[in-house]
């Protein structure tokens, strides 16, 4: 017990004997670490937001579709009977919203021209609770009751030369027809991506069945939770709800693959760099550690001689790259925490680099101010990973001090 | 029976391709109670002997017997209880630990030892009283004189009550007063105590103190003084 006090005492008084080299290797990590906690934190506020927005514009976090359209996107495999469909799932998601929609493509003309456009059939109601694009109007007003209004992008709207009130006529393949409705245009939107701004629009529900000759048959009912976190078991729970059906009941994840891989290539690729980062501080810190090692080779060498066994001295080195680590991750956090409070707050306005008030990443439109998320279980990883990396650190010359000859460190100039 | 018995004992040291012999054939026994130096010029092998008897070397042929055990025959690790429990060490350089102060670094070895902390501060502070280090117990190497350090490292040495101290040229880099004080210091330790010492030095001063003085050649002792 007193030799590892001794030992302890000596390791604090090494790493303050040397204060300004230590404060360089501490800042280093402290740095680093700090680094990395803003960086996952704004990174998991901006997944955050685009999987929030994804879902609310494209699918749900949990989405009931016909058997095949996830693969095919054929428009003739629907949801039969949507209403029951859509009261099984609030039943089993209380508090979720829950909204039917149709998804299809059709020509939209006017007296201008003519445009190939991506069409969501809402419930004007229950899409109101979920959508982004109440809050995008730019002019007229989101759907209401009537089965002839459309909503159009802004920028369609000037391809197509489109007002309030104009009169557009919408043609989609019926199985295997044209069919064609004359709506007019009671609301523009604008979300700021091109993609959507320029090819997209939505009519009431009722009228893309009927167009479409659905019956009472959507391409999806979507529920939105509260929070993500409870996806899996949402999606569980729908599941046993609608066992038998022969309905797919999909959480987001496999509803939007393409926006789960951008996160998960995201976050691996922001973890790569980091990675990258600390494994270049590490190897500075070893160079610390040798150097340090090195200039007390003597000193060594005479514990050494007194009978201080070799694996004391081990563990002497590895103390001072545990207290330095332990020192160094400590205060990382706190200037993590300090970074992260207006990251998390304020956000960061990526505006100059987006080049306007929207970004987009897989699709998703996501506002270009990105509000981070500290989540505790990673900061405490983080924390964990970089006393490891840095005890880590210390192996090698730790070794190497053990294993010194006496005889020569004595001799040693 | 001797502390140390040394048998035939050589050591080559290899530079390059050649092999410079440092001991040939030395054979001596050094008995408790001795206040012992081994004088001879640079080269002659002292420091080599030294380092030896205190198992911080391996000799190339021969053997040394500490307290009646073989040092080869004990491994690095047994080398390293047996300096901790029977041998104490002075250096020219004095050697002191430079973070720990001056009443840690001369318990430095009881507490490897394992000893409480009562004991030990029974054991040093009347220690470094006796080696005129009252009232400086809690400063750091750094901020003792050359002497002061020395005596230090004398207290370090014989706080375990070694059965040997091997001190290596321990006046080579004090002054000609302090090295004469830090000498009557050992001699009485020596006298008082009992404390063995082992010399390896230059100095004539303590060629004037020895009761035995070997004398060392080309490796070879040449001569064995008893007084």
């Amino acid at each position: 017990m007193d030799e590892a006090r001794l030992l302890l005492g000596m390791a604090s008084r090494n790493l303050r004997r040397h204060q300004r080299r230590s404060l360089i290797s501490g800042s280093a990590v402290a740095f680093g670490l700090a680094l990395l906690m803003v960086s996952a934190a704004l990174g998991d506020g901006a997944h955050e937001q685009m999987i929030e927005s994804g879902v609310r514009m494209m699918a749900g976090h949990v989405v009931v579709q016909a058997r095949g359209w996830q693969r095919t996107r054929e428009p003739a495999l629907a949801v039969h009977d949507a209403d029951a469909v859509v009261r099984i799932v609030e039943a089993a998601l209380p508090g979720a919203d829950v909204v039917p929609r149709v998804f299809f493509h059709g020509l939209l003309s006017s007296a201008a021209g003519s445009a190939g456009v991506g069409l969501t059939g809402v419930d004007a109601a229950r899409e109101a609770r979920v959508s982004e694009t109440p809050a995008r109007m730019v002019e007229g007003a989101w759907l209401d009751g009537s089965p002839d209004g459309i909503l159009v992008g802004a920028t369609l709207a000037r391809t197509l030369k489109l007002k309030i009130g104009s009169k557009v006529v919408l043609m989609a393949q019926r199985r295997s027809e044209i069919e064609s409705r004359l709506f007019r245009v009671r609301g523009i939107f604008r979300h700021g991506i091109e993609e959507i701004d320029a090819f997209s629009a939505q009519i009431p529900i009722v009228a893309a069945q009927n167009l479409l000759d659905l019956g009472g048959g959507v391409t999806q009912v979507a529920a939105h939770l509260r929070t993500e976190a409870g996806t899996a078991d949402a999606t569980r729970a729908v599941q046993d709800a609608l066992a038998g059906t022969g309905l797919d009941v999909l959480g987001w994840r496999d509803a939007l693959p393409d926006l789960h891989q951008w996160v998960v290539f995201d976050e691996a690729g922001m973890y790569a760099f980091m990675l990258v980062l600390f494994v270049i501080v590490m190897i500075g810190i070893a160079n610390t550690v040798v150097m340090s090692v090195m200039e007390r080779v003597r000193e060594f060498g005479t514990m050494l001689a007194l009978g201080l066994a070799p694996g004391r001295l081990r563990a002497l080195v590895l103390l001072e790259t545990a207290l330095l680590g332990a020192g160094a991750t400590v205060a990382g956090l706190a200037a993590g925490l300090l970074l992260c409070w207006p990251a998390c707050t304020v956000g960061v306005d990526y505006a100059a680099l987006a080049g306007g008030a929207a970004m987009e990443a897989a699709g998703v439109a996501m506002q270009t101010r990105v509000v981070g998320h500290v989540v505790v279980w990673k900061v405490g990883v983080f924390a964990l990973a970089t006393f490891a990396m840095t005890v880590a650190s210390g192996v090698l010359p730790a070794r190497r001090a053990a294993r010194l000859r006496p005889v020569e460190c004595l001799q040693h100039r | 029976m001797e502390i140390v018995d040394v048998q035939e004992l050589e050591k080559d040291y290899r530079q390059g391709a050649l092999s410079v012999p440092a001991l040939r054939g030395v054979t001596l026994e050094f008995e408790p109670g001795g206040f012992t130096a081994l004088m001879g010029p640079s080269g002659s092998g002292k420091t080599t002997l030294l380092n030896l008897v205190g198992g911080l070397d391996e000799p190339s042929r021969g053997r040394v017997l500490v307290q009646g055990g073989d040092l080869a025959a004990m491994g690095a690790a047994g080398r390293s209880r047996m300096r901790l429990h029977h041998l104490g060490f002075v250096f020219q350089a004095y050697n002191l630990v430079p973070v720990l102060t001056a009443y840690e670094n001369a318990e430095f070895v009881l507490l490897l030892r394992g000893v409480p902390a009562a004991q030990r501060r029974a054991k040093v502070m009347p220690l470094l009283a006796e080696v005129g280090l009252s009232g400086l117990e809690n400063r750091l190497p750094g901020e003792l004189s050359g002497g002061q350090q020395q005596r230090v490292a004398v207290a370090r040495a014989i706080a375990g009550d070694p059965a040997l101290v091997l001190a290596d040229e321990p006046t080579a880099n004090l002054d000609s007063k302090t090295g004469e004080e830090l000498l009557d210091t050992m001699r009485r330790l020596n006298e008082e105590r009992g404390v063995t010492f082992l010399f390896a030095t230059h100095d004539p001063r303590v060629m004037a103190r020895a009761r035995r003085v070997v004398r060392l050649e080309d490796g070879r002792v040449v001569a064995d003084e008893r007084r």
